[in-house]
């Protein structure tokens, strides 16, 4: 608010503006007393449950034998080698929840919601008994006391019948020990504090505005977001304000606050699965999933972010509203707002579509694989069955460190350090000899007194076409083992065995940079020929009076030109070239094996291998390493950025961009 | 120079006339041979996978090139097997990938080159940033987002056409280049006859943007039918789900290549030859745009 602004307001005010400062402050202590009222007498208070524990122990260190549950038909049940906590607690344990359908319709309870509330435990240490501990939990402590004794007994009469359950000869009898109620309900409920301090935030931001807005329905529309605008009937802005206040409400209060409350764990709720009974169905209770809270966190961060905003322009409109009317000009009906979409505010429609696809499909994805650097998100740790959390800079940390789990005994740094010069060669190469050679070709077509220049360049061109995987999965194949190229040298006689150009490490390095040749050269022909097209004649004419030879003249006046036209093009070529993922992969797939370099989850470097691909390998191998990925990804955008960035501010063509209109 | 070459006899300058005739020709001969050299070396790879393609004898790699026994069996083989699936896959993202691809990215060059607004300029400068990420990264989220909506596996291709379509405006370099040699005179003109800017748009900017339509479309089209790496990852081995190039990437590892050799090559030829007659009737509109994109970065 300028000065301007405040001065022709000020008048208005009945009392001065530190009144209205000082009624916000009162406004928001109420907002938090209700809070804090709210909390703690009217939002049902939550608990955490009362947890009733039975330990059976079993005197049989022979836990093999433990597999032989019989099912009510007397098949065995095929657990005979399961893991012993699958064997001995889980399985009887389903058996005994099914058998207790009455006790499960009792209580409203389905199978998996039961099993989700009855934790069993056992001591991986103790080899002569056998202890399981099984703690029912529910909030009613009568009902976790009801449940977890018939549970007991249950699984008591399951374990010591010894027609349903034979085993070898067991010396003493199963031992069951009730310990009854070892844990009462502790309020765990909404955290008063915090939601206090939340509503303190927000009423402070909402009140605080309406302390500087003046006039009754300018103030109000802090709250009901558009009634500045609807009260002074511009109904469809503020309808729209007000339905974005709506919907953002609906969301924080039906999602948005439980991700955020997730967002810096990433889940604690484990899935889990419970074990298969003669034939039965696998029942799984789905706990949290970190790939979720974080992607929904992210997005409700945006979503707040886009609610502040848009608070921010209601409030800004308002103003607006209020000045037009002071003015005593008309405002804007919905009608003419519709129209200056078309007009004045075409741009807004145009890039509406664009920027949200960008936002929501390139950069949404951006942010997310930066924060993936922070956590251990991989395929162990895939955020259903093994949740994720955050790392801090771990990842960076251990860069240094990092050694292969496969058959590697270079570090991550030695071999991405390895990786990172074949790819900076890689692209200096295929960026420069595409440029000269096709440059070449270019004014080879292009040269006074050659027929058929059209002839030549829809050839060169008609290879454009073509979608590279077609062609360069084909000419890979020509250059294999067996292939057409080995063949034909092979009966021309003129190699003995054949050459190994996807084999050996500098010979597929150098086809691949041929071929590449071959794949760039059309489209740099393109490129140029139009360039070299617009050189003025009379720079040439004057060079040869002055007895310049063809050389000269092409260092002295076409490569300065047109290194001068395409140097931003050089530079993204280059840049491009280092992410060129198609090439590298169709053509050799990153081979051949990099001997002795880092490997993550078996997936070991190239020695063709760009970093992009190598980041791909990783991903998608056995173990899924996406932290390591995204640690890469990172990395090699600062290296991209870092060339761009020096070589960009020193270019010459980098010209103003208005020059041609 | 000049008062030399005027106070010479027209003898040596006859002479000298004729050697350079004679070197240009020497080294035009040069050039031709290099020229069909080229010529033949580009085409020698489609000319053999065509003829391969008539390979009815056996079907793995052979040590020759000329077919011993032609017929059409690889191509007849091609009809019952998921082949046409994978077309029909491909050629559907192809057309809504080009439509709506080419809406989007006309929609922001145009802005990006006739309107100034606050955001303008920092809105270039995220793009240029966002372009240098690895977009592979991107992959695995866009795949986990397409799972939740159901819009991988056996659905892969409207899930395909909603991420190239979406990220398509950040390839407006181009066709902004073009409408920055649109002289805004133009728009000015039809301004004070009382146009909007929509009219401005549809009845002055659009008729005279035909080239730059083409070259859109065209390389929108022909997007989908190259593109292996994130149609793999979306169709996640469900054949139902492919397109063209992770078909046929398949069929040449190292399991099917015996089998299916001949048939990669018989498609190969049918994906090719429709977007190739495609383009080459189309080529001027392509050649224009990629010089004048190259020229404005």
């Amino acid at each position: 608010m300028t000065n301007q602004e405040r001065g022709t307001q000020a008048p208005k005010r009945k009392l001065p503006l530190i009144a209205h400062i000082l009624l916000a402050q009162v406004a928001v202590v109420l907002c938090c007393l209700l809070t804090w009222y709210l909390c703690e007498n009217v939002v049902q208070k939550e608990y955490s449950d009362a947890t009733y524990r039975t330990e059976v122990e079993m005197i049989d260190n022979n836990y093999n034998a433990m597999g032989y549950l019989k099912d009510a038909d007397g098949k065995i049940a095929a657990l005979q080698y399961a893991p012993v906590s699958d064997a001995i607690t889980k399985a009887p344990l389903y058996q005994a929840v099914v058998d207790e359908m009455d006790l499960l319709n009792q209580h409203n309870l389905t199978v998996g919601r039961l099993i989700d509330r009855v934790k069993w435990g056992y001591d991986e240490a103790d080899t002569t008994g056998r202890t399981i501990t099984i703690d029912v939990s529910f909030s009613d402590p009568a009902v976790a006391e009801e449940i977890g004794n018939k549970l007991a007994e249950k699984l008591n009469s399951i374990l010591t019948d010894k027609s349903k359950f034979p085993g070898p000869p067991i010396n003493q009898p199963n031992r069951i020990e009730h310990y009854g109620l070892i844990q009462n309900p502790v309020r765990t409920g909404p955290n008063t504090l915090v939601w206090v301090i939340i509503a303190g935030i927000i009423a402070e931001g909402v009140f605080l505005t309406m302390a500087f807005q003046t006039g009754w329905k300018n103030k109000l529309t802090c709250i009901i977001m558009g009634f500045a605008n609807l009260s002074r009937g511009q109904v469809l802005r503020g309808l729209l304000f007000f339905l974005f206040e709506v919907v953002a409400i609906g969301y924080m209060v039906g999602w948005g606050v439980g991700w955020l409350q997730k967002l810096p764990t990433l889940g604690t709720v484990k899935t889990e699965h419970y074990a298969l009974v003669a034939g039965g169905q696998e029942i799984v209770s789905y706990g949290d999933d970190s790939f979720k809270i974080l992607l929904y966190g992210v997005l409700t961060i945006f979503f707040i972010l886009a609610v502040i905003y848009t608070y921010y322009q209601n409030v800004k409109q308002g103003r607006l509203a209020q000045k037009i009317e002071e003015a005593g000009k008309r405002l804007k009906s919905g009608r003419e707002d519709l129209r200056s979409l078309v007009d004045d505010q075409f741009h807004k429609t145009l890039l509406a579509l664009p920027v949200a696809g960008i936002t929501v499909f390139t950069i949404m994805p951006i942010i997310f694989m930066v924060l993936i650097a922070f956590t251990n998100y991989s395929g162990t740790f895939d955020g259903k069955e093994n949740l994720f959390h955050w790392v801090g800079l771990d990842n960076f940390n251990q860069l240094l460190t990092w050694t292969s789990n496969g058959s590697g005994n270079k570090t991550f740094m030695a071999t991405f350090g390895e990786i990172l010069a074949w790819t900076l060669m890689w692209a200096f190469f295929a960026t420069f000899t595409n440029y000269f050679l096709g440059m070449f070709v270019a004014m080879a077509i292009n040269k006074k007194g050659i027929k058929g220049k059209k002839l030549f360049r829809t050839i060169l061109v008609m290879t454009i076409a073509i979608p590279q995987f077609i062609s360069l999965l084909y000419v890979s194949k020509m250059f294999d083992k067996n292939g057409i190229v080995n063949s034909f040298l092979m009966n021309m006689g003129w190699i003995e065995r054949a050459l190994p150009f996807w084999e050996d490490a500098t010979w597929a390095r150098f086809t691949v940079i041929i071929i590449n040749i071959w794949i760039g050269i059309p489209y740099l022909m393109l490129i140029t020929t139009g360039i070299l097209m617009n050189i003025p004649a009379d720079l040439y004419e004057s060079a040869r009076i002055d007895g310049a030879n063809p050389w000269q003249q092409y260092t002295r006046i076409t490569l300065p030109y047109m290194l001068f036209v395409t140097g931003p093009y050089l530079l993204t070529s280059f840049t491009g070239n280092m992410n060129n993922f198609n090439v590298i992969y169709l053509l050799t797939g990153g081979g051949p094996t990099k001997l002795g370099a880092y490997s993550a989850g078996g997936v070991s470097a190239g020695n063709t291998d760009l970093l992009i691909t190598w980041l791909f390998k990783i991903t998608i191998g056995g173990d899924h390493l996406y932290y390591q990925a995204s640690v890469i990804g990172i990395l090699v955008f600062l290296v991209v950025a870092l060339i761009t960035l020096l070589v960009y501010s020193r270019l010459p063509s980098n010209k103003n961009e208005e020059d041609f209109q | 120079m000049s008062n030399i070459a005027n106070t010479a006899s027209s003898q040596p300058k006859m002479k000298k006339h004729m050697g350079l005739k004679a070197s240009r020709t020497v080294g035009n001969t040069l050039i031709y041979i290099l020229l069909i050299t080229i010529s033949i070396i580009w085409l020698i790879p489609f000319v053999f996978i065509v003829l391969q393609s008539f390979r009815v004898e056996s079907t793995h790699q052979v040590g020759y090139v000329v077919p011993q026994v032609w017929g059409f069996k690889n191509y007849a083989d091609l009809f019952s097997s998921n082949f046409v699936k994978w077309y029909v896959n491909t050629f559907v993202t192809a057309l809504f990938t080009c439509i709506l691809q080419t809406l989007i990215v006309l929609c922001m060059s145009y802005t990006l080159s006739r309107f100034r607004f606050k955001m303008r300029k920092p809105l270039m400068k995220i793009m240029l940033i966002l372009g240098l990420f690895p977009g592979m990264l991107s992959m695995i989220i866009l795949y986990r987002v397409l799972k939740d909506l159901g819009l991988t596996q056996a659905n892969a291709v409207p899930g395909l056409i909603l991420v190239y379509v979406a990220s398509s405006g950040m390839g407006y370099y181009v066709s902004k280049g073009f409408f920055d040699t649109i002289p805004k005179s133009l728009d000015e003109a039809a301004r004070i006859d009382g146009a909007t800017r929509a009219q401005v748009l549809y009845k002055i900017i659009l008729p005279l943007s035909k080239p730059i339509v083409i070259y859109t479309l065209l390389t929108a089209f022909m997007g989908p039918w190259g593109d292996y790496v994130f149609a793999a990852y979306v169709s996640n081995n469900t054949s139902a789900g492919m397109n063209v190039a992770v078909g046929l990437y398949n069929w040449l590892s190292q399991d099917q290549i015996n089998k299916k050799y001949t048939m990669f090559c018989a498609g190969g030829v049918l994906v090719a030859v429709p977007v190739t007659v495609l383009f080459m009737c189309l080529q001027r509109y392509y050649v224009e745009g990629v010089t004048g994109g190259a020229v404005k970065g």
